[in-house]
């Protein structure tokens, strides 16, 4: 049987569903109270998280938890992996564009004051004793690299249980197959019409989906922004994608490469996608147009 | 008696002969076989060689792939063309514009205070609210896979 829970973390809406016996429902009963303290430990929008402590002390080594030191390995591979369009140190950028507390609590944001973000190869670790050292004068959001790392590490702790799907605001991590499916069914978006464009079936699989389309605000001065800033100009990204969905065995890198081809331009950014280890995707052009890497028609079989 | 170097040279000649005489037949054989081989390549790319099909091949029937089965039935999405490295799904112009709407920070203001706003006359005693006990999130037997939906976080 299938047990399903559902709640909400990290801002946004949690579901999970994981095929066992009758024990699954225990099993899944705790989950909420263990996101929350995964959340507070990651989150940027409580000064007393740990992020957030390490944040206010750039400049120096800090012992961080191993959460943390995971997530921040994580957001270093992926700046690596993107060559640094995914830039973990764009926090003080994305506060200067107005983003300075939870989406919801967003009401009249300042004036906009650009501000391109530190070098990431500035962040340095030391494996042995699990420290991290930020350039000074910068700050870490780790933002759906938390979310992609939550969603995997609770995936791979559901695993031994039974299949699982782990849903964190449509972003995803699937293990194993549900009885009789070739995987758990995940629709892809249309970002024009709210309804799904087409379906895939995910096993051991993640799937990341990020966009212009949604958590856009305006400031006091009337311009528009969005949540994806480009890390190499403070401001938010100028391109031609709505939303871009890319599946990838990792839900960090997922996460990663669906904001750097956001940021690349759907043409660039697919042709750059399709050169990248086991990534595949789908891309909405703002005109309407929706373009796949090849591999995603011949491997993934969507449903057409 | 014949002489013996008269004979060597002979034999000699006559092995020069014979072995030139194999050898221009080889090559001659090798060259008209590269000809062929040309020749077939040609003709199978020029449009002439297609009439000269026997219809019977051509008749062949066409290759077609089975459907996999779909559990959950999805819009169909038609390729519209097959690049060697992008495919487009949907050409531009065919979807609506996106019906999220962009945070206004003018719709979102606060209404203005009331200017002549009294205090109240009394001590009001505010009690604290009653604790209100809110049920955890429970989990719930499903009797098949939900499908879910991949978008910009939310």
């Amino acid at each position: 049987m299938i047990h399903l829970i559902e709640f909400r973390a990290m801002g946004c809406q949690v579901s999970i569903q994981l095929e066992a016996d009758a024990a699954g429902g225990d099993i899944l009963r705790h989950l909420p109270d263990r996101f929350a303290s995964l959340e507070a430990l990651l989150t940027r929008f409580d000064p007393h998280s740990e992020l957030m402590r390490l944040n206010a002390r750039d400049g120096e080594w800090v012992a961080v938890s191993e959460v943390l030191f995971a997530n921040i390995c994580a957001a270093k591979q992926a700046a690596l992996m993107t060559d640094g369009l995914y830039n973990p140190l764009i926090l003080p950028a994305l506060v200067a564009s107005g983003y300075d507390c939870s989406f919801e609590q967003i009401a009249m944001p300042t004036a906009y004051a650009a501000s391109s973000a530190a070098d990431w190869h500035g962040i340095a670790l030391r494996m042995t004793t699990q420290e991290v050292l930020l350039p000074a004068g910068s700050a870490i959001d780790l933002g759906g690299i938390a979310k992609g790392w939550t969603a995997a590490t609770i995936a791979d702790e559901l695993a031994p249980f039974g299949a699982c799907l782990v849903n964190i605001g449509g972003d995803m991590v699937g293990r194993g197959a549900p009885h009789g499916l070739p995987g758990w069914q995940v629709e892809i978006e249309d970002p024009f019409t709210g309804e799904a464009f087409t379906s895939v079936y995910l096993a051991d699989q993640s799937i990341s989906t990020s966009g212009t389309d949604y958590r856009r605000w305006q400031t006091a001065t009337g311009s528009d922004h969005h949540h994806i800033i480009d890390p190499r100009s403070g401001h938010s990204a100028e391109t031609d994608v709505l939303s871009a969905t890319v599946i990838h065995p990792s839900a960090t890198t997922s996460e990663a490469y669906a904001k750097a081809i956001i940021l690349q331009g759907v043409e660039n950014g697919l042709q750059w996608l399709n050169q990248q280890w086991h990534g595949t995707g789908v891309v909405f052009r703002r005109d309407g147009a929706a373009f796949a890497t090849s591999t995603f028609i011949h491997e993934w079989n969507p449903s057409q | 008696m014949a002489n013996p170097d008269h004979t060597r040279k002979l034999l000699a000649r006559t092995a020069l002969v014979t072995s030139a005489t194999i050898a221009t037949l080889v090559g001659a054989q090798s060259f008209a076989m590269l000809d062929a081989r040309n020749f077939e390549a040609q003709a199978a790319n020029s449009p002439d060689a297609v009439n000269v099909l026997d219809p019977a091949v051509s008749a062949l029937p066409a290759v077609t792939s089975t459907p996999l089965p779909s559990i959950s039935p999805t819009p169909q999405i038609t390729i519209l063309h097959a690049a060697p490295s992008i495919t487009i799904l949907r050409q531009s112009g065919n979807a609506n514009t996106p019906k999220t709407p962009i945070v206004s920070a003018a719709a979102i203001q606060p209404p203005a205070p009331a200017v002549n706003i009294q205090p109240p006359a009394q001590t009001v005693n505010i009690q604290p609210p009653a604790p209100v006990q809110i049920a955890p999130p429970q989990p719930v037997v499903v009797q098949q896979a939900v499908p879910q939906r991949s978008r910009s976080s939310r």
